[in-house]
């Protein structure tokens, strides 16, 4: 994913930071627990398509 | 409802640049240069194009910002987002597997070059999201566009929209979004006002008819432009400091 695009993306919900896991392929808002996927290498920002984070899932 | 579009979209993905082309051609591709010229974004520059489609608007964008910029092309449909990545050559998957779908009902004066980037394109890349919840910082670009998309969205939705790009745009930046003008054929007429009709409520043809109005509750200096052959407007609106 360009770098520059990867600067300026926040939560849709809160416009937050989001923390990018580069391993599970997701961005994860901490604030809001939710992980938005990257499918395919696009960043899909919906909160309908986000992971609730699990209760152990700690800001890295 | 917004779940049930997505899906009619991301079907329509897949012969969507073929209908398009099959009905305005090469005209289409005027539009979008008249577009891009008049969003006044120049080398380097950051656009955010709204409800992108296959990618038509943000790719001609890139070719104006170059790979020192951004354009970012953002659409709710994953379907019409992979039509676009497949056009700018980032398809992870079949890069150049993807039939050329905009030459293949048309004309070859179709700008064929434009559609088919050549790989990766830095500086372009595509988000699947909501126009109304954007996922970008305050200020993050100079110009954000939307092309033939903000009839659909419908009146209930579309303030909620012009206030995120309102607030994604950097202090000066221009937001600019083109649309056909009503159609002086009765048939065409009739048909744009079904779509006009099917998308919203009545109240979008208010907003058709004039959307300075509309845009002058978010914008500072809003203006609206004919294009050469008066068949496209093309509205733009200042984010004031």
């Amino acid at each position: 994913m360009d770098k520059k695009l990867l600067e300026i993306l926040v939560c849709p919900v809160c416009k937050g930071p989001l923390t990018y896991r580069r391993a599970e392929l997701e961005l994860v808002c901490f604030g809001c627990r939710l992980a938005y996927p990257i499918r395919d290498e696009i960043p899909v920002m919906l909160e309908e398509e986000a992971r609730t984070l699990g209760p152990d899932e700690k800001r890295d | 409802m917004k779940r049930f579009r997505r899906v009619y979209y991301d079907l329509f993905s897949r012969w969507y640049d073929r209908i398009i082309a099959m009905h305005s051609g090469d005209a289409s591709a005027r539009a979008r240069d008249f577009l891009v010229e008049r969003a006044g974004v120049g080398a380097g520059g950051r656009v955010l194009d709204l409800c992108t489609g296959t990618g038509a608007v943000a790719l001609r964008a890139r070719r104006t910002t170059g790979p020192d910029g951004l354009v970012v092309g953002l659409d709710f449909s994953t379907g019409m987002i992979g039509r676009a990545r497949a056009k700018a050559g980032q398809s992870p998957t079949s890069p150049a597997a993807s039939p050329p779908v905009s030459s293949a009902a048309s004309s070859p004066t179709l700008p064929a070059a434009e559609e088919a980037r050549p790989a990766a394109s830095p500086g372009l890349g595509f988000v699947v999201g909501d126009a109304s919840r954007l996922p970008f910082g305050d200020g993050s670009f100079d110009v954000v566009t939307c092309s033939h998309a903000m009839y659909e969205l419908g009146p209930e939705v579309r303030g909620g929209v012009l206030a995120e790009a309102r607030r994604v745009l950097r202090p000066g930046g221009r937001f600019v979004m083109m649309e056909h003008t009503e159609p002086s054929h009765p048939v065409t007429r009739f048909l744009y006002g079904v779509r006009l009709a099917a998308m919203g409520s009545a109240k979008n043809r208010d907003f058709a008819r004039d959307e300075r109005p509309f845009l002058a509750r978010h914008f500072a200096d809003v203006t609206l432009e004919l294009s050469s052959t008066a068949r496209s407007k093309l509205v733009r609106g200042v984010k004031g400091a």
